[in-house]
Formats: C-alpha cells, structure tokens, sequence
C-alpha cells in the first residue's frame, strides 16, 4: 500500500469510530426520549417479569409514523437536490460543454465519507433502538394471559385451549386480556398473520415459535390469513379472531370446555 | 409407547403444583426452576423399567461434564402411582442405590396427590395404563426436559442413555440464556445438532455442515485467487 | 451472418451478446408471467385461471426467470462481457473458451427454466424453494434445482474467467486506481458469487435430495431442520441482491458521468466506501429475510442493526452519482432519461427498505405486498431500468447504429408512470395487509379496486418495454450509422471502431500519466 492511501484509510478508521461513538450517543438519547413518551425507560423493558401490559400494536403504528416521517424527510431533501442539480447543470446553448466538477483534497474527500457517514449512522442507531424497544414489546408476553396452542396445517387453524377446548379457524378470546399463541405445523410452514394486530410468525414443523396480541373491543372480528406460502390454497387460509366480552368468553368457555373433557 | 410431541413441546407446566420429596418435606414446583430441569416419571413399586431408568440416569449424569448437577439443572423424579408415599419413595431411592451427597440438593424423589397426579402426568402429554395381568403400570421411558420457566423443551426416549445426548438436551432446554450469552462453544454445538423425532436421539445438522463446507470453499477459491495474484505481482517487481 | 461463428464463437463481444439475447428472451417470458398474474387478480375470484397451481407457476416462473435468467445474466454476463475487456483495453477476456461454455451453460439453463411450462408437473415452488413444501409438493422441484445450479455454474466460471482478466490484463499504464466504477463494481459482485453461489448450490441440491432420494435434510421427524434451508438460501440470496445492485450501480455511474461530462464525485470513497463497504457487509443481512420465520431474538436484532448499517455504502454510492451532477453540462439522451429514472425509484425503493429493516415493524410489514413492492423498486425495477439504459447507451457501439431517440424517451416515460402506479399502489396496500402471493384475495375485498389499478399499470409498463425492444430491433438492422463515439465519453471503449472488430484494437492501446475514464473538465 502506498503512504497516501494509508494515511487516507486510516484517517477514515479514526473518523468512522468517533462517528459511531457520536451516533450511538445520539440513538441512546432518542430511544430515552421516545421510552419516556410511552411513560417508561428502556432500562424497564430490558428487566424481565414485570406485570404491566404493554401493546405493542398501537406502538407499531407510532413507530411506523416515526420511520415514515424520517424518510420522507430524507428523500424529499435528496430528490430536490437532484433536481435542483438536474436542472441547473443542464447544458445551456453557450454554456460550458464539459462539466467542472471539484478534484477534492484528500481532507475534502474524507471529509465527505466521514460526515454523511456520521450522518446516516445516526439515524440507524435511531431508527434500530426504537426498533428494539418496540421489539421488547412484541418478545415480552405479559405474565396475565390466555395461552393457546396453534398447530397449523394445509389449509387450516387448529387452535387448543388450556382446557382442552378446540377450534377451527375461530379463534375466540376475551377482550382485554392478552393472548399468547403457542405455534406447530404437522405439514409445511405457514405464517399467523392478524394485520389488526401488526403481527405474523411462522409456524413449522420440529419448532415452536410464539406470538402474542391484545384483544381491545369485544364484539368485533379481526381477519387472520396465511402469510407464508403453503401451496395451492395458500390464499384461502383465512380465520377469524372472535373477541367476546370477559362474561361472554367465560360462558363459552367453560361450556365447550367441559363437553370436550366429557367425550376425551 | 410415544407422545404426542408437537402438542405439548413449549407446554408450561403449573409453578403452584405441590410435591411431598422423599425426606417428606413439601415444596411447589416453581421452587425448583429457574434452572433447566430433567424430570422423570416413574412408580416406586415399580420392579420393571424405573428402577433401571434412575439408576442408569444417575449413571449418565456422572458422566455429563459440561453442565453440574445442583448448579445448572436439577433432577425431578416424580412418581405417576397414587398409592405412593414419601415413605415408599425413600424406599425406592434405598433400593435402587441411592445418589451420591453431592447430588441430594439438586435430585429429589417426590410424590404428588389425588387429581395432581393425572394433571401433571398430562400436562406433558405422559399416558399410563394398570395393567392387571402383569401387575404393573404400562407407561413410556421417557426423559422430559424443562426450561428454565417450566416449559417442556424435549423428550429423549429409553432406557440405554448417552451423555451426550443429555447435554445436547439440556443445552437445548437453557437456549434462550445460551443464545443470548457468550458460551461460545454451546451456542455452537446447538446449533450443530438436531433432534431426530423418529428415533428420539441428536444428530448433526448435515445441512448446516454441507452449507457451512460450500462457503469454506467459496471463501478459500477467492483467497486462493487473491494469493495467486500477489505472488505474481510481487515476482513482477522483482 | 453465419450462425455457427456465433455459437462457436471465443469473443467476448459476440459472447456477451448471447447473453444479451438469451436474458432479454428471458425477461419477455417472465414479463407475460407478470401480466397474466396482474390480469388473474384483475378481480376477486378466479379470472383468467380456476387452477391456482397455474397461478403458482407463473409466480415462480417470474420471479425464478426475472432473477436467474434475466437480471443476473444481464448484468454479470451480457454487461462484463461486452465491456471489461474494452475498458480495461484488453483483446479479450483470460480464458476466450471458458467464456464460451458459461455462456452455452447459461443457454442449457433458459431452456431448463422454460421446460417449467411443458414439463407435466411444473414447478411450483416460488424461486425460494423452501422446504418443506418444496419437497412434498407434486411439483416438479428437480427443475427448480436443476436451473439454480446451471445458472450458478455458468456465473462462477464468468466470475473466475472476469477476476482473472481485470487482475492481469488492463492495458499499460491502466493501474487500480484508473478503472471504470463498473469495472469496480462488477469485480465486487463477482467477488460475491463466488463466495456464496457455492452455498445455494449445496442448499437447493439437498431439496432435490430430499425430495427425490430419501435423505432427511430438511425433515424434522429425522433429524433435519426446516430453518436451515432458509438460512442458506438468503445466506446466498440476499449477497445476490448485490450481484445486481453492484454491477447495476456501476452502469450508471458510467452513463451518468458521460451525460453529465463529469468526473466521478469522490472516487476513491465511491470504490473503497461503497462498494468495499457492501461486499464487506453483503454476508451479514441475511437474517432480515427471516424476521417471522422463528430465529432466535437476539440474531433478529442484531442484524437489523447490520441491515440498517447498509445505508452507509449504499448512501455514499449515491452521494457519488449525485454528485457527479454537480457542476456538469448535463444531456439526455434517452440512457441518461433512465439512469436518472432509476436515480429517484432506487431513492424511493431505498427508503422503503428502512422499516423492512426494523425486526418490529417487519413483523406486520414481512410477506405483504409492501415487500414486493420495495423490492421492485429497489431492485427489480431499478436494475431493469439501468439494463436498458446500459444497452441503450452501448447501442451504438454495439452495432454501429443510432436507435430512434424520439421512441426511446417516449418508451422511458411510458414505463416510468407505468411503473409507479403498479409499485407504489402495492406497497400502500401491503402496508393494509394485503398479503403476497395469494391467488385470490376474497377476504381483502376490499382491495379489488387497488388491484385493478395495478392491472393498468402493468400494461402500461409493458407497453413502454415493447416499445424499447422494438426500438431496439429496429434501430440494430436500419439506424443511422452512430461514428465511434457519439456521447464524447473519455472511458476506453468508445476508442475503438463501433462495432469493436475481433481483438478490439489494431494495436494494443496505451493511457497516459494523467487519463482516467472521467477526465473531462481537466482545469
């Protein structure tokens, strides 16, 4: 390697890591921030046990306006500079026929890694620790739950519950109460997908994965439909979820419960 | 006789289940996790089948280096008889031998009561039969592995063990604390080997090994290039 | 014309336009696929087809045949072929024969990836091939596999026969620092398939293996795990996204710089920084393909973090073009209408990747329409759009002829509408929930009128890329003689005559002291 380049590379390692220390400041800072709007601290999230509820569907839908809003900003601001470039350095008859862009010195040039480096890398860090406080969310179930078995095959919902109860297709819950979904396939993979819920996870054979939502408003029915293909009805794979009221839940509940253990 | 493994794999079982242990000491279950957990049902009447499965258990565990037993997991044998006593258990554990003092804290012998016995037995999908003509309860040989939060993680079948079956078992049913710390070499025996459901026993993952070899031999094409170049270029120089 | 001098023929030119060929017949075949699938969802409930297998087909023939067949031969066949050694001012590539057979290999697998429609059981495996599916299903999985591993085959010998030439045969005087960016970016992408297709070789062979010879692989009942595949599979298949993005990128870095009369903003961080930085993160995304599939928490965050970090290369690749921009005397001819194009859909298709890289947002957005919406855009669309600018910039030196400029921007402005209103409509309805792959959507009826419009759009689109191949076909056999060099551009293919004879040079050429392929405003 000749010197020039070395003292070029190694200027950017410097600059690279100072960056990075910067913008991980910066991100930690953010993720407090945003923690706080939602009323707790990413320290909280990180402690595993504690009992409060915390959607993580209502936190989607802010996260994703968050993101959303980042971008925008983004790509409004890059596509007006390319146009404002697009437009201003068209050739004009008279005008100058070849261009005259800058030969930069070698500070210029690093300077021009660094800084949009730095630039970028902060927003990562802040879009990914935002991502990961919602993450917590979505991962920690809370401890107060309705816990069902999925076992999912070609084309069906096969849901389980505590007592036995079973279902096809129909998964009936209480509202308020959270629900945790146990997931297996006898066959192929397939994804539980409620986009009411902002949520999906595969389900395959030989593993277990989980997934969990809060039901809100009794009375009301979510579409669930397959998300990963599954072969030639992977697009009539469709559920409901049935939220009832606590009472309403209970009576059913207990009903089927019971006649299901009767005939076992 | 099997079990309907994909139905109760990641079942939780209930903290608040209260057991009598061989001393005659009582303790609910949720006392003992928070470590991985190797729990076997057996009868202490039993002439067949469970003597063998502990005393070979006790046999297998001394020779399960990696992980200590009372350290980082403990043993439940639970007995699946109703008739059994923390008396008969006591008797059990003198006739098939014992365990070592070392062991005592993290291996205890219990018994359940009444309708417990048949939840708890279900609650891991285990099924038994009395059968009259042979005097003896019917019931599979069966290590069940539990999760540091009670769920059950796996089943390895037989009465023949392998220790290392066992520590792939309990690597297995630790996963999440395995994962997500930096026991290097567990995360990566985990992620070597799979369980074989049909014969109830670990292999290799061949298809993460041949994956693995192919980008071993992409990376050593590209670097055999990159040392072939520079040894010509560096001769060109000279 | 003799026919057989073009099938037996060792020059790199007349290879790479083989591949030219072969991967635009490719792409008319996986274009139809797209509309016949746009014309079945046209509306709820069975339109064109009643057999969703049908529909299934023609959803893996498209993505199988836009990738494999058209996008990765396109670029890293009919594009370095042709080029390279004419910008690296060598008579031909290291090994003339070598190239033959990639390119005779690359012909086997079209005609295997076509077989998908006259075998009985076709395919139907989509171009993932996951298993377990694929080794149950009645469908055909052999083809898939068999097509995977002759197209990778003819792209690992492309790739080694490439390495070699730019390694040890640019012209005198041409050093490392001299090369074009596509030379650059075709170098890191070879770079990629040689490191990775080897890993998707071994992953779709042991579908096969599974499906047809008894092995447990994938079977969990025997030992083997389902996830597996899927990490091997995107082990390649994400880097692969860069084997078009990489070589894609580089065609307009060159087109841009010619139009804008330009020097290269920031050389040495657009090589060191954007495409080092790509090639050196390019293994460690994979996992954001597996954000529901079932991965272990703490590898969905840390590779959302990674993913995320991608934004750095890419963002400097791009500050490079724009830059490139700055201060020009910029043109537009209809190659510069599309590198410009797909300046603002890769902007767009970019930005859409953010939140994809997001483990949390993934788990709503993952397997939606808004997925296969951004992936248009960032790739699909994106490279297709820089394939035709390449080949309409490399027309004239291609064929000796002008193509009709008027057609030409008329033809961009067609498919860039078309291709906004079918993209952009998708991404809004997967954001809703649309999910992808679904041969009828009679629970999201409420999406009919969305997936009417994308109908439209499709047909627009492709009204604007039959007007380009005509075009094209038209302008090859009656165009106005072009002269050697009518864009002015510096870089060294356009030194010789239009079209190259065999050996590209009379006389081996030589660059001076000060030549760089962007040496234009010299002050």
């Amino acid at each position: 390697m000749n010197r020039k380049l070395k003292h070029w590379a190694g200027s950017a390692l410097i600059a690279l890591l100072s960056g990075g220390v910067i913008a991980a400041a910066a991100a930690a800072q953010s993720s407090e921030a945003v923690s706080e709007a939602g009323g707790k601290s990413l320290v909280q999230y990180l402690q595993k046990g504690e009992g409060r509820i915390t959607d993580p569907a209502p936190g989607w839908d802010y996260l994703w306006t968050e993101v959303i809003i980042d971008i925008t900003v983004i790509g409004i601001l890059f596509a007006l500079m390319t146009a404002y470039f697009i437009w201003r350095y068209r050739r004009v008859p008279g005008g100058p026929t070849v261009g005259s862009g800058p030969t930069l010195s070698t500070a210029a040039a690093v300077g021009w890694v660094v800084i949009p480096t730095f630039v970028f890398m902060a927003d990562d860090f802040f879009i990914a620790a935002n991502g990961w406080v919602l993450w917590n969310k979505y991962r920690d179930v809370p401890a107060e739950r309705l816990e069902v078995q999925l076992e999912s095959g070609m084309y069906s919902w096969d849901y389980t519950y505590p007592n036995g109860a079973r279902t096809q297709n129909e998964l009936i819950v209480p509202a308020g109460k959270p629900v945790l979904l146990r997931m297996t396939s006898r066959d192929t993979l397939h994804s539980h997908f409620i986009p009411d819920f902002r949520v999906k996870e595969d389900s395959m054979p030989g593993r277990v994965t989980y997934l969990w939502f809060l039901p809100r408003e009794a009375g009301k029915e979510h579409v669930i439909t397959c998300a990963e293909y599954c072969g030639v009805m992977h697009s009539y794979m469709a559920g409901r979820v049935i939220v009832k009221t606590p009472e309403e839940f209970k009576a059913w509940y207990d009903a089927t419960g019971d006649s299901t253990r009767k005939s076992s | 006789m099997r079990i309907d493994e994909p139905r109760y794999l990641g079942a939780r079982l209930d903290g608040e289940l209260g057991f009598t242990d061989s001393e005659g000491q009582v303790f609910r279950l949720g006392e003992l996790l928070g470590k991985p957990m190797i729990l076997l049902l057996s009868y202490y009447g039993c002439d067949g089948t469970c003597p063998t499965m502990n005393s070979e258990l006790a046999k297998v565990l001394a020779k399960v280096d990696r992980f200590r037993l009372g350290e980082d997991y403990r043993v439940l044998t639970v007995s699946f008889d109703k008739r059994d006593s923390s008396a008969s258990a006591a008797a059990f554990l003198s006739r098939t031998g014992g365990i070592p003092d070392a062991w005592r804290a993290g291996w205890r012998h219990a018994v359940l009561s009444g309708q417990d016995v048949e939840d708890f037995a279900g609650g891991v999908g285990f099924r038994f039969f009395w059968s009259d003509a042979a005097k003896a309860f019917l019931h599979p040989n069966v290590l069940v592995f539990l999760t540091p939060e009670g769920r059950v993680a796996r089943y390895i079948y037989g009465t023949r063990m392998d220790a290392a079956a066992i520590e792939l078992a309990l690597t297995e049913a630790d996963w999440e604390r395995i994962a997500n710390s930096t026991a290097v070499f567990d995360m990566v025996t985990g992620a070597c080997f799979s369980y074989n459901y049909e014969e109830g026993r670990y292999q290799l993952n061949y298809s993460l090994l041949a994956g693995v070899g192919s980008l071993l031999l992409g990376l050593s094409l590209i670097g055999l290039g990159a040392w072939a170049y520079r040894r010509k270029i560096g001769r060109l120089h000279e | 014309m003799n026919l057989k001098e073009w099938i037996f023929t060792t020059d790199h030119k007349r290879v790479g336009v083989l591949y030219l060929i072969g991967s635009i017949a490719a792409f008319i075949v996986a274009g139809v696929m797209a509309l016949l699938m746009r014309l079945e969802l046209s509306a709820v409930g069975p339109t064109i087809t009643s057999n969703p297998t049908s529909y299934n087909v023609w959803l893996y023939a498209h993505g199988a045949v836009m990738i494999l067949g058209f996008q990765i031969p396109a670029l890293t066949g009919f594009f370095a072929n042709y080029c390279i050694p004419l910008m690296i001012g060598a008579k031909d590539v290291a090994f003339p024969r070598v190239n033959a057979l990639s390119v005779w290999l690359f012909y086997v697998g079209i005609v295997l990836a076509l077989l998908t429609f006259f075998v009985p059981d076709p395919p139907d495996v989509m171009w993932t091939g996951y298993p377990p599916y694929s080794t149950i299903t009645t469908g055909n999985t052999a083809l898939y596999t068999f097509t995977v591993l002759i197209l990778g085959f003819a792209s690992i010998i492309g790739g080694v026969n490439f390495l070699t030439t730019i390694a040890y045969m640019r012209a005198p005087g041409l050093t490392w620092n001299k090369l074009n960016i596509f030379v650059w970016c075709t170098l890191a992408a070879f770079v990629l398939q040689l490191i990775f297709v080897p890993v998707l070789g071994t992953a779709v062979t042991l579908i096969s293996m599974d499906k047809y010879l008894g092995t447990h692989f994938f079977d969990p009942t025997r030992g083997g795990d389902v996830l597996t595949y899927q990490n091997l599979f995107w082990f390649y298949s994400h880097p692969a996204v860069y084997v078009i993005f990489l070589p894609f990128f580089g065609v307009l870095f060159e087109i841009v710089a010619t139009f804008a009369k330009n020097r290269v903003f920031n050389y040495k961080a657009v090589v060191f920084g954007g495409i080092g930085g790509i090639v050196l993160l390019a293994g460690e995304v994979w996992v954001h393909h597996l954000y529901v599939s079932g991965m272990v928490d703490w590898i969905r965050v840390g590779q959302m973090v990674t993913t995320l970090l991608i934004s750095v290369p890419v963002g400097l690749m791009l500050i490079g073009l724009v830059g490139t921009l700055y201060k020009g005397s910029i043109t537009f001819e209809t190659p510069m209408l599309y590198a410009l194009g797909v300046l603002f859909l890769f902007l767009i298709g970019g930005l859409t990747g953010i939140p994809l890289a997001v483990t949390s947002l993934t788990l709503h957005l993952s397997d939606t329409y808004y997925v296969v919406g951004h992936f248009h855009y960032v790739m699909a669309v994106a490279g297709t759009f820089s394939i035709f600018a390449g080949v309409y910039y490399w027309f004239p030196k291609m064929t000796g002829r002008m193509y009709n400029e008027f057609w030409g921007k008329l033809g961009f402005w067609i498919t860039f509408v078309g291709t906004n209103i079918v993209f952009w409509t998708m991404m809004d309805i997967g954001v809703k929930g649309m999910p992808r792959r679904y041969y009828d959507y009679a629970h999201f009826a409420q999406f009919e009128p969305a997936h009417k419009l994308m109908t439209i759009g499709a047909v627009i689109l492709g009204v604007g890329f039959a007007i380009a191949l005509l075009n094209w076909i038209i302008g090859a056999i009656k165009g106005k003689p072009a002269g050697n060099n009518p864009w002015g551009s510096m870089s060294l293919e356009w030194t010789t005559v239009s079209p190259p004879p065999h050996g590209n040079w009379p006389s081996p050429p030589s660059v001076s002291e000060e030549w760089t392929p962007y040496a234009y405003g010299r002050r």
